[in-house]
């Protein structure tokens, strides 16, 4: 190589730092961006109303009153009802994909999780209120009315729409993404640890319960902590199916309303003032607590990652 | 009745419901031995025989007849590839018998077929016989879980759980209905026996990853004795450790084969001469030559394992 190619070659080089570079800083300007324009247009309404956005009940744009709690409560309560359906399913199901299911199966059940986390929000919304919301109502309600309806939490009238349903939808929406890295995370323990508890006498199911999840407890936790980040911010699907009223009820019946099925259902008709920076603030709550959820689990990740990896090579190692 | 659900069922006399109940469980993992239901009714009557009865003690009177492990023309396959190809060996009980040889040459296949460590390995095959008290550990009616509570086995590397020194001693002993106080005995026992109880009696409670790799090798040999095995495993037990280490677990080696069947796995000839009664010599996933250690170093029989021996192949 001659002696100008060579400078060209670096130069080359140099620019390809640049442009990763570039397109790698873009990301954090991004969300630097976001951030900051998001404050500045709400900043009226933070101003306003301070700590009473998040706890005032009142939601009134025609004398521009702005309390956000009931979509708060919808967004955590929907979010909680899915977490509870879908963390011991994926789980489960991860554990059967990692540790028990024969090669065959595995690629085809993994095929259809993947399908699933394909499938457009828009498209799950129009299955809850043909499929899911008649079910519910007609029989998912009746049967928990008739045996826990004790409970308050499953109290009032049968509507189909309302918080159960949504909790339900957002349950399936989010059981790809726990399943996938719950199988990541289980993938990540050691061969060892599985021979170490299947040479002492224990079964495949006591192997699985003592020696594998609790391995790589805080993979799991990971999983689980992103999947309730998707369930905090899904929009289209739950403003489908919640019912949009906002209602701070002990009931899963009752309809609900969440931060953002409003922000769905309102920002076409907003006009600008008070009005739109409370919208935006509410966007910047989301913004804040994803981003909150986000920052903690990668604290968790990467540290258990460091810790397991490597030690899964060599997994089926033989002689 | 055979003798691997009589121990089960001798440890278990006392919690009859828990011996049922795992029992079911083990039947869920079908896949890897479907147990007849005939079994479960077996283990249930024969457990009302064997209440009563100083359960511990007349499990290992039972039970130390006549351990000897015997293959017949064993061939092992991980998919195509044959790795086994025919091997037939007779070990006799309470010895210790090395398994000697160059790399890849199919030591530790054999000596995971022998706890049928390999059952998970997907594309395994086993063609051929593995007797341990006359019995065919592959016949389908053979519980793994149950065979390798008499059949326990240490690993090359050190692989205590991440729990505490006592937790992992006393790991294995869930569903045999001991009660703490006595899983505490069985972990003190154990301990003792693999030599480290002085060492970590005052830290039962501390991360046993804390221990040195040599430590922790022997609290998983004390692990694996206090399930109560008649044969231990050994593969490679000493690779992954410093020689002053590797001394500690060779005395332990002459210690265990005075009460235990011991199968030897080892790279290293010294060690395989040092502690072994008879040794076994595999190349290309056969057994070359087999005989009394003394007889397979100073008189080999054939020209590879002279070979192999002084050093000239491997």
């Amino acid at each position: 190589m001659t002696h100008e190619k060579l400078e060209t070659a670096k130069l080359g080089e140099l620019a390809f730092r640049g442009a990763t570079a570039a397109a790698a800083s873009s990301i954090l300007a991004l969300a630097a961006v976001y951030a900051v324009q998001m404050t500045t247009n709400s900043w009226e309404s933070i101003v306003r109303f301070g700590w009473d956005f998040v706890t005032g009940t009142a939601w009134d744009p025609v004398s521009d009153v702005y309390g956000a709690l009931p979509f708060i409560w919808g967004t955590v309560v929907s979010s909680l009802v899915a977490l509870v359906l879908a963390v011991p399913l994926s789980i489960g199901l991860a554990a059967y994909l990692s540790e028990v299911a024969p090669v065959r199966i595995r690629r085809i059940v993994e095929f259809f999780v993947e399908l699933l986390a394909a499938i457009p929000s828009v498209v799950y919304g129009l299955w809850g209120i043909f499929v899911l919301v008649p079910f519910v109502r007609e029989h998912v309600q009746p049967f928990l009315q008739n045996t826990l309806g004790f409970l308050p939490l499953f109290q009032g009238p049968p509507f189909g729409y309302g918080m159960l349903t949504a909790g339900i939808l957002l349950a399936i929406m989010i059981l790809p993404i726990i399943t996938s890295l719950t199988r990541e995370a289980l993938h990540a323990v050691p061969i060892a640890q599985r021979e170490a508890s299947l040479a002492l006498g224990s079964t495949r199911w006591e192997t699985i319960r003592h020696a594998v999840l609790p391995y790589n407890k805080s993979g799991i936790i990971a999983a689980i902590v992103l999947g309730l980040g998707r369930a905090l911010g899904e929009t289209m699907a739950v403003t489908m199916v919640i019912g949009n009223v906002p209602l701070i009820s002990p009931s899963l019946f009752m309809p609900g309303q969440t931060v953002a099925s409003l922000l769905a259902n309102e920002f076409a008709e907003v006009s600008g003032g008070l009005y739109l920076s409370a919208l935006t603030e509410l966007g910047l709550l989301l913004f804040g607590v994803t981003f909150i959820l986000n920052v903690v689990t990668r604290l968790f990740v990467p540290l258990v990652s460091r810790k397991v990896g490597g030690a899964a090579e060599g997994r089926r190692q033989l002689t | 009745m055979n003798l691997f659900e009589q121990r089960r069922v001798n440890e278990n006399g006392r919690a009859g419901s828990v011996a049922v109940g795992s029992r079911a469980m083990t039947l869920g993992s079908a896949a890897v031995a479907p147990a007849p239901a005939a079994d479960i009714a077996e283990v249930s009557s024969s457990m009302r025989a064997a209440s009563g009865a100083s359960a511990g003690a007349a499990a290992r009177a039972q039970t130390s007849t006549a351990p000897i492990i015997a293959a017949e023309n064993l061939r092992t396959y991980y998919g195509h590839n044959e790795v086994l190809k025919g091997v037939s060996l007779k070990l006799p009980q309470r010895s210790l018998t090395a398994l000697i040889g160059p790399s890849g040459c199919g030591k530790t296949t054999f000596l995971r077929t022998l706890n049928r460590m390999n059952d998970h390995i997907p594309g395994f095959r086993v063609e051929g016989k593995v007797l341990v008290d006359g019995r065919d550990i592959y016949a389908p009616d053979v519980d793994p879980v149950l065979l390798r509570r008499r059949v326990g086995m240490v690993f090359q590397r050190p692989n205590p759980f991440p729990l505490s020194i006592l937790a992992n001693v006393t790991w294995g002993l869930r569903g045999h209905g001991l009660s703490r106080k006595e899983q505490r005995e069985r972990a003190e026992e154990s301990l003792m026996k693999a030599g480290l109880w002085d060492e970590v009696k005052d830290r039962l409670k501390e991360p046993a990853l804390r221990l040195s790799g040599g430590q922790q090798q022997r609290l998983c040999i004390a692990r694996a004795l206090a399930v109560r095995p008649d044969i231990l495993l050994m593969d490679e037990p000493t690779s992954a450790l410093d020689p002053r280490a590797s001394t500690k677990i060779e005395e332990l080696m002459l210690e265990l084969k005075k009460e235990y069947t011991v199968v030897l796995v080892s790279h290293n000839m010294h060690q395989a001469r040092r502690v072994s009664d008879q040794c076994a010599f595999f190349l290309h996933g056969e057994v070359v030559e087999y005989g009394p250690t003394e007889q397979v170093f100073e008189n080999p029989q054939d020209e590879r394992t002279s070979a192999y021996v002084s050093g000239r192949l491997g």
